[in-house]
């Protein structure tokens, strides 16, 4: 009984992981990370506004965060297709043009489906119309590599948001 | 196998209607973590792998304490002297607001300021009016206890409001009598509103590094009439104006008789009589009453006329009198009604003397 029990256990939860996405220590190649800082403005020595990044301390409402997610080929093959897919946090505002990537093609999304880059993105208003997307309307961005990862490769891509 | 122990936003709809209903002035409230995770796919030789996701980068967000106090009129509030506190038009009215980001204590401190030219609410004379000290209530819009009507004192109650979430302030007082005040005097008052925390002591910024699971508070409240910026504390001033009637007085002459063309176009000449016309005019909405009109003549004084007896009427409901030991002419107890710039209401005064 106690066997069965276990098998039946272990199936689903080898199902609810395929959901789930987790991460497979023993065969997974790349690795990927996940940062969050907070933006500033500091004025230099002439006096110029500059962007500082610092600790995601005390963050309140209308302060400017950065998110960073670095990735790297840990196996000895390339990799092909890279694209990483990152849901806009709940309680956050997509800062429009700050999505950054070198060699990446970035799309963004207001649904989780449909694809567009900022330009020809469109979200449906509720009278069945449609008009171009703005940065209070995306749920995700995507950032595509147009090159292959080649072992040992290190890359990082960002977004800022503000914080609702 | 690691397994994610944070939940995956499969809802994507319901993440946008989310995001769009989190834009009040307050803000994502205090205590909220918010969560990035970004998923990567990849094939290696043309053969797709299983996405990989990356652990989730977060913070928890901090208590922005900040509030405002908003006097409501731009102008001052006219009131009339001798007015008792519960007056209509005897009220101040301001807005504090929980401009925060979770739910705050308040103190609210009400006082006179003392560069104006009088206190509501005080007198030294009772008659007409005996001064009635001034109160406030407190009301918030929602949830939290009302302050029912409260004396100015130097301990200021406390009023409890959730994000977002205004009350409403008013001070009521009477008004001094005349002449303790005079038309266009002020009397000014601030209502000083400071975030407090739970003893009653006012809120203040975290000094420590960031704890991160703990909330820390940040200061966000702006200047305010006597604050200074970032101190948990606003204020704002209103002020009250005394308008008293705008009286004006014309006195006015006209020959009546002379002894050689009797009523028929008389002149100025010795014997003639001239009558002299008072007209007090009110061109303001208020009653003016108890007045005195007194009129010395100083040509009776110098001896160039001669009061003419008994001649002195008013039309006003006054006690006409004529004092010839100091040749004035006075009468007490005029009333004139409310009248406009354009329809002045009047009170006449007239009396005759005789040319010598």
């Amino acid at each position: 009984m106690k066997t069965v029990n276990q098998a039946i256990i272990l199936s689903a939860a080898l199902t609810f992981s395929a959901l789930f996405l987790p991460a497979q220590a023993a065969q997974s190649t790349v690795k990927i990370t996940s940062e969050v800082h907070e933006l500033i403005e500091v004025l230099d020595e002439q006096g110029k506004p500059q962007q500082k990044i610092i600790a995601a301390d005390e963050i309140t409402p209308g302060d400017h965060i950065l998110f960073t997610t670095r990735f790297i080929n840990q196996g000895d093959k390339a990799s092909d297709n890279v694209m990483i897919t990152n849901p806009i946090p709940k309680h956050t505002r997509y800062l429009e043009g700050s999505a950054k990537g070198e060699h990446f093609t970035i799309t963004f999304s207001v649904d989780g489906n449909v694809w567009a880059d900022a330009k020809t993105l469109k979200i449906r208003q509720k009278d069945g119309k449609y008009r171009a997307a703005t940065a209070a309307d995306y749920t995700h961005i995507r950032w595509k590599y147009n090159r292959a990862l080649k072992p040992s490769e290190k890359k990082s891509i960002s977004f800022e948001t503000t914080l609702l | 196998m690691k397994y994610l122990t944070t939940p995956i936003k499969l809802s994507v709809s319901l993440a946008a209607f989310l995001l769009s209903q989190a834009s009040f002035a307050g803000g994502t409230d205090a205590g909220t973590i918010v969560e990035n995770t970004a998923t990567i796919s990849y094939s290696v030789g043309g053969a797709a792998q299983a996405p990989i996701t990356s652990d989730v980068a977060d913070f928890k967000v901090d208590q922005k304490v900040d509030l405002t106090v908003t006097g409501d009129s731009g102008t001052n509030i006219i009131v009339s002297p001798s007015t008792a506190r519960a007056t209509t038009g005897n009220k101040l009215t301001y807005v504090l607001k929980n401009e925060g980001n979770s739910p705050q204590d308040f103190s609210v401190l009400v006082k006179h300021l003392a560069t104006d030219n009088f206190d509501a609410g005080t007198g030294t004379t009772t008659s007409p009016q005996a001064f009635e000290a001034c109160q406030f209530t407190v009301t918030p819009d929602g949830p939290g206890t009302a302050i029912a009507a409260t004396a100015i004192s130097a301990t200021p109650p406390v009023v409890s409001l959730i994000k977002d979430e205004s009350a409403t302030i008013e001070v009521t007082c009477s008004m001094p009598n005349r002449p303790d005040v005079d038309d266009g005097h002020l009397s000014t008052l601030e209502v000083l509103a400071a975030a407090v925390d739970a003893a009653g002591v006012i809120m203040a910024e975290s000094t420590i590094a960031d704890r991160e699971d703990d909330i820390d508070v940040v200061l966000a409240d702006g200047i305010g009439a006597s604050d200074a910026n970032r101190d948990a504390i606003h204020s704002d001033t209103q002020t009250y104006e005394i308008d008293v009637p705008m009286l004006t007085v014309v006195k006015k002459s006209a020959v009546i008789s002379d002894p050689f063309n009797g009523t028929a176009q008389p002149k100025r000449i010795p014997g003639a009589v001239v009558e002299y016309t008072i007209t007090v005019e009110n061109t303001s909405d208020s009653v003016a009453s108890g007045l005195t009109v007194t009129d010395v003549l100083t040509a009776a004084i110098a001896g160039e006329v001669a009061y003419v007896t008994g001649s002195v009427i008013s039309t006003s409901g006054a006690t006409p009198t004529f004092d010839a030991a100091s040749n004035t002419v006075e009468a007490t107890g005029i009333s004139v009604p409310a009248g406009t710039t354009a329809t002045p209401s009047v009170a006449v005064v007239t009396f005759r003397v005789t040319i010598l």
